[in-house]
């Protein structure tokens, strides 16, 4: 599929779910992210390594604070984004699935019975589920596994180039799991169960109608099954939102928790510089392993590859809202 | 209140289910169609219940030609219930405002007030999905109860008591007493002797309908 057919059908797809001027709004907002991230970073080195040269204490305290602030606003704007960003999503993946069964419900009894039911579920679904990782899911589990690797690799780097460095940044490490895993991951657990549950419950709604389709059609129930079909999806969608918010708090923790320990890794590293126990291209190289370029450029492929998995969803999802009811 | 169905052919893409059939009944009469197991009766059944629409030829049900104004004048009853996974009463009403004393009603014509009266949750009784939670013949019993319930003047009967135990036939066999009272019913089945009590029975062959009795 070329690209142009690709963006034709992700137009149809967005067109179809509503609020895109919402969804380009959101985009730009999250845009200026990375950039803000990279300046405020950049400008921190720049100005710090100044000071620490002059070896002006008070200097540095500044920039340090000015860092802080700078840090703690873009925490609180990417916090912020992020969330409304992910309930946008919620609601978007919900009113995605509700039209398509809305669409599916309108079509004659011929039409129904035309195909299996097992087919009517995956496009309800699956096709929705895959359509929808266009914005729901971001990265998959080969980003995971190389990510693993980096984190790996950078740490025996550190160990080796400087203990006393790595004990800093595991100091910062270790609370960082340990937060996830209590507030993130294990409630994340629970409301992915509940999600399932619901799902069990909608899955069970929605069967309803092409399993008794022809009582529904003939005593008109198909608005009283739509009913029960639109109340478990909100089951599902408020078990989402509590997922969302979780991942707010963990993209919101990431930059929070990474950068607070860039600067107490600065702070030490100044003082054991002018003790002598660093040198400043050491503290230089290990400053730089915490990040990298390989970062940004893993998540782009990752990216790339959603949207190539995701056309296969959005083209089915297209397919079956261009059913034109025969009745 | 008649049925008038003239020339009606229906097919399913090469295969000619329902060839060139025209049939009237008067309002109150009550017919048989008798036919095999994949002679097109139940194609029949929803082609007058307004549920397929017709490839050549009409059909008109107490005026109506078009199938979503068909459908508002019939009430069917099937050899499987199709029940919602909802409870006993909105299985019945299928979501509409009815009033509790005609949901009543329609229970006691259907024979299931003394069931329904026994169980906790009375009408809000969950029914399963499929029917699971109830037994065949009180299944049935509440299709009838929601058919009852539309008070249409054509009632549509597809095998509605062969799935059903010699038993169990007989509280069903009330019930489609009461719902068929002064209506106009079309049975259909495999069997000669469920169409007892008929005005006339037809014979579906090979597509065509001839009469058989």
């Amino acid at each position: 599929m070329s690209i142009y057919k690709k963006a034709g059908e992700m137009k149809k797809l967005f067109t179809m779910a509503g609020k895109v001027r919402l969804f380009i709004i959101l985009t730009i907002l999250r845009c200026p992210f990375d950039p803000l991230h990279t300046a405020i970073h950049a400008a921190f080195l720049q100005y710090a390594f100044e000071a620490i040269n002059k070896g002006c204490k008070n200097e540095l305290f500044h920039v340090c604070v000015l860092f802080a602030a700078g840090t703690f606003f873009l925490f609180i704007y990417n916090g912020t984004v992020w969330t409304i960003y992910s309930a946008y999503v919620a609601k978007w993946t919900g009113r995605i699935r509700k039209k398509v069964f809305k669409h599916i419900c309108s079509l004659t009894l011929q039409q129904i019975e035309s195909g299996t039911t097992g087919e009517w579920i995956t496009r309800l679904n699956s096709d929705v589920q895959v359509a929808t990782a266009i914005l729901n899911k971001a990265l998959h589990l080969p980003h995971a596994v190389v990510s693993s690797a980096n984190i790996c690799f950078s740490s025996i780097m550190l160990l080796y180039m400087s203990p006393k460095i790595f004990g800093l940044i595991m100091a910062f490490i270790i609370p960082h799991i340990l937060v996830s895993q209590l507030f993130i991951s294990r409630p994340m657990s629970r409301y992915a169960k509940r999600v399932q549950e619901a799902i069990a419950g909608n899955t069970t709604d929605m069967n309803a109608f092409f399993t008794c389709a022809e009582a529904a059609i003939l005593y008109d129930a198909r608005g009283f099954l739509l009913e029960r079909f639109e109340k478990s999806s909100l089951e599902i969608r408020k078990s989402n939102m509590m997922i969302n918010r979780r991942k707010a708090l963990s993209s919101s923790l990431l930059p929070l928790m990474g950068l607070t320990g860039y600067l107490v890794v600065l702070l030490f590293g100044g003082k054991w510089i002018a003790a002598g126990i660093m040198t400043f291209g050491a503290l230089t190289a290990a400053l730089q392993y915490r990040g990298g370029v390989i970062k940004g450029l893993n998540m782009l492929i990752d990216s790339l590859l959603n949207i190539h998995t995701a056309m296969a969803g959005i083209k089915r999802v297209n397919e079956t809202m261009n059913i034109k009811s025969e009745e | 209140m008649s049925i008038h169905i003239e020339n009606l052919s229906y097919a399913f893409g090469d295969r000619q289910i329902i060839r060139d059939i025209s049939l009237h009944i008067e309002a109150g009469e009550r017919i048989g169609i008798i036919g095999a197991s994949g002679s097109g009766k139940s194609t029949l059944m929803k082609l007058m219940a307004g549920l397929y629409s017709p490839q050549s030829g009409f059909i008109e049900v107490c005026g109506a030609k078009r199938p979503e104004e068909i459908r508002k004048n019939v009430a069917m009853v099937m050899q499987n219930p199709m029940l919602f996974p909802a409870s006993i009463k909105e299985n019945i009403t299928c979501g509409h405002p009815v009033s509790d004393e005609l949901i009543w009603q329609a229970c006691e014509a259907a024979r299931l007030t003394e069931w329904i009266a026994s169980l906790p949750q009375k009408l809000d009784s969950f029914v399963g999905e499929r029917g699971s939670k109830v037994s065949g013949g009180q299944a049935q019993r509440i299709a009838i109860a929601r058919a009852i319930a539309k008070a249409a003047p054509v009632i549509l009967l597809d095998e509605a008591t062969s799935a059903l135990d010699a038993d169990t036939a007989g509280a069903v066999l009330a019930a489609l007493e009461s719902l068929t009272k002064g209506k106009t019913v079309i049975s259909i089945s495999h069997r000669l002797e469920t169409l007892t009590g008929c005005n006339r029975i037809y014979q579906l062959e090979g597509g065509k309908l001839v009469v058989y009795i």
